[in-house]
């Protein structure tokens, strides 16, 4: 408890807990496609939230995350289907087995030093691979996809996850809830330094003692392990499961836009990017229903539009400017400092730009303040000028 | 090669008798090498203190006993006012410090220093003069690559010279200033 409230401001808390309160709340006023689009914004928070740790944290770049929400999908929902085991029980079983195949690549990734861009192209592949072997495994439907029966539940059975949206809201809710307390003590753990560490520098982190190949596979792991889990969730939300749909790589990226938009690397950002995104994806398609205008993909080219515009002027994602330009959320991670030092990143920019002032200031009074000598200092700089011809 | 950057085609590296040869770099601090980096490799995007406690973690076994040891070694290093600055804002004599505190927090039996002063003023020089044999004092082995002379004759206590990979000369201070080979080396032949 002391290290995950352990230099959390008060202000931020209460902002915090607000929030939390709104969604708490919200299926209370939302209507069911108010609330759909609820369902689904925590899915992407909580699956980018997964993905940060790997790419955020640990600055490895995974392009074929859908394939470990496939995989939590799949192995739960046919264990479900196939021999009625509870979805809370077939987690385990999915989450060894995306943790494992997350290890594989990991392993294959980081043993023979593949990195970058390299590493990214191998995770699309394997996400490749998995499509297309699901294609054509018959025992889960192959290509023509794996139903869960679907029936119109009077209450909530709460064991097998079938019921209503509210409920999966809140489950939802809970895990992307988990998901942000999880990483916030990860960040402050040894694991949280290392991965930072070896994200900015793995030769520096390799020389003060980090063992870069175990924390490097700890972070895909649990990455892999985490996003399974948001699997479960979608096969037992949606109901129907399709090869091509579940582990195609336009899943993948849709899944990385939220923290990409929100601010890799930063615990709010993606929850931040999730609202914002799919928000006003669904803002968009909702005015252009009403608009009677039915433009087949004008979502993805809402989400280039949007990654376009990130990239260009918030490199560093939504997020970050955010917090450093809201004095309440900013004290949010801030730690303590004394004699007279800057507090954060931005009380020294800010105790930086103070000093510029003073200077602009002093220089000033300077050019006011001419002295006895100026006449001589002025006939010199005229004598030094090459084409008076003085030289 | 010491740090384990490099396997050696032959002979061995021992330290306190054990081998530590072939070793990875991350197995080689472990046992007690620290080590900076030439050009350096601060971690740009985490605050001076957590790059430090990076390093702190080495050694330590919670997260807040390394930041207690990083905050000491700040203090020493003259870095502690700027402690929560990102370590990108440093300028580089500061990233030369950093660079030092962070394989400081490691708590190294033996520090590797690769040419930490270049590029400092001669008081900072002076400074980190001080700093290092000070901790020399406390029983730490410094192996120095430098080529400030100011620093090596301050605080070296037995120089190799090395001309293009062979070695020249080696001794204390005062018979290397005046060996004729290293003379040669560094100022010229004429100059003799």
């Amino acid at each position: 408890m002391k290290l995950l409230f352990d230099g959390v401001s008060r202000s931020a808390l209460i902002l915090l807990a607000l929030f939390f309160a709104a969604l708490l709340l919200a299926p209370m006023v939302a209507n069911d496609y108010v609330l759909v689009v609820l369902v689904t914004i925590l899915y992407f928070a909580y699956a980018g939230q997964c993905w940060n740790i790997m790419m955020g944290f640990a600055g490895q770049l995974s392009l074929g995350h859908a394939l470990y929400i496939g995989l939590g999908a799949y192995v739960t929902a046919a264990l479900y289907v196939k021999f009625g085991i509870s979805p809370w029980i077939g987690l385990f079983p999915a989450l060894a087995i995306s943790g494992a195949v997350g290890a594989v690549i990991g392993f294959l990734a980081f043993r023979f030093g593949v990195s970058g861009v390299y590493f990214a192209i191998l995770t699309i592949a394997f996400a490749e691979f998995a499509r297309i072997g699901f294609d054509h495994f018959t025992w889960v439907g192959g290509s023509g996809g794996f139903f869960l029966p679907v029936a119109n539940y009077t209450q909530n059975d709460f064991f097998n996850l079938r019921g209503s949206q509210k409920m999966f809201y809140y489950i939802l809710l809970a895990m992307t809830v988990g998901a942000f307390i999880l990483c916030h003590l990860l960040l402050r753990s040894r694991a949280g330094y290392y991965w930072l560490a070896i994200r900015e520098s793995p030769e520096a982190a390799e020389a003060l003692g980090i063992n870069i190949f175990r924390y490097k596979m700890y972070a895909v792991v649990l990455s892999a392990a985490l996003t399974s889990l948001g699997g479960v969730i979608f096969a037992f939300f949606y109901n129907n499961l399709f090869p091509e749909q579940v582990f195609h790589i336009s899943r993948s990226i849709e899944l990385i836009l939220g923290p990409i938009i929100g601010g890799v690397g930063t615990l709010f950002g993606p929850i931040v990017g999730a609202f914002l995104l799919t928000g006003l994806a669904e803002s968009l398609r909702e005015i252009m229903l009403r608009l009677g205008v039915d433009l087949p993909g004008v979502k993805q080219v809402f989400y280039g539009i949007c990654l376009l515009l990130v990239v260009m002027f918030l490199p560093d994602g939504v997020w970050p400017p955010l917090k450093k330009n809201s004095a309440l959320i900013a004290t949010l991670t801030e730690r303590r400092a004394d004699h007279g030092a800057p507090r954060s990143q931005r009380h020294f920019e800010k105790l930086q730009r103070s000093e510029g002032r003073a200077e602009r200031h002093l220089r000033s009074a300077a050019r006011k303040d001419r002295g006895p000598d100026w006449p001589e200092r002025r006939r010199q700089d005229y004598m030094l000028q090459y084409d008076r011809g003085c030289l | 090669m010491i740090a384990g950057v490099y396997k050696p085609d032959a002979g061995s590296v021992t330290l306190n008798g054990a081998r530590i040869d072939g070793r990875r770099p991350d197995e080689v601090c472990r046992a007690g090498v620290g080590r900076t980096f030439q050009i350096v490799k601060p971690f740009a995007g985490l605050s001076v203190l957590d790059n430090v406690v990076v390093g702190a973690l080495n050694a330590a076994s919670s997260v807040t006993e390394a930041r207690r040891i990083a905050d000491e070694v700040l203090e020493t290093l003259g870095l502690a006012p700027k402690r929560m600055q990102a370590a990108s804002t440093l300028t580089l004599p500061d990233r030369k410090r950093l660079e030092v505190a962070r394989a400081l927090a490691t708590q190294p039996t033996i520090l590797l220093l690769d040419e930490v002063m270049a590029g400092l003023r001669p008081t900072e020089v002076d400074q980190m003069v001080r700093v290092l044999l000070d901790l020399n004092k406390q029983g730490l082995t410094i192996l120095l690559i430098e080529h400030v002379m100011r620093a090596v004759m301050a605080l070296a206590g037995d120089i190799v010279v090395l001309h293009h990979g062979e070695l020249i000369s080696r001794g204390a201070p005062d018979q290397i200033a005046k060996d004729p080979k290293v003379l040669e080396c560094y100022l010229g032949e004429e100059a003799l």
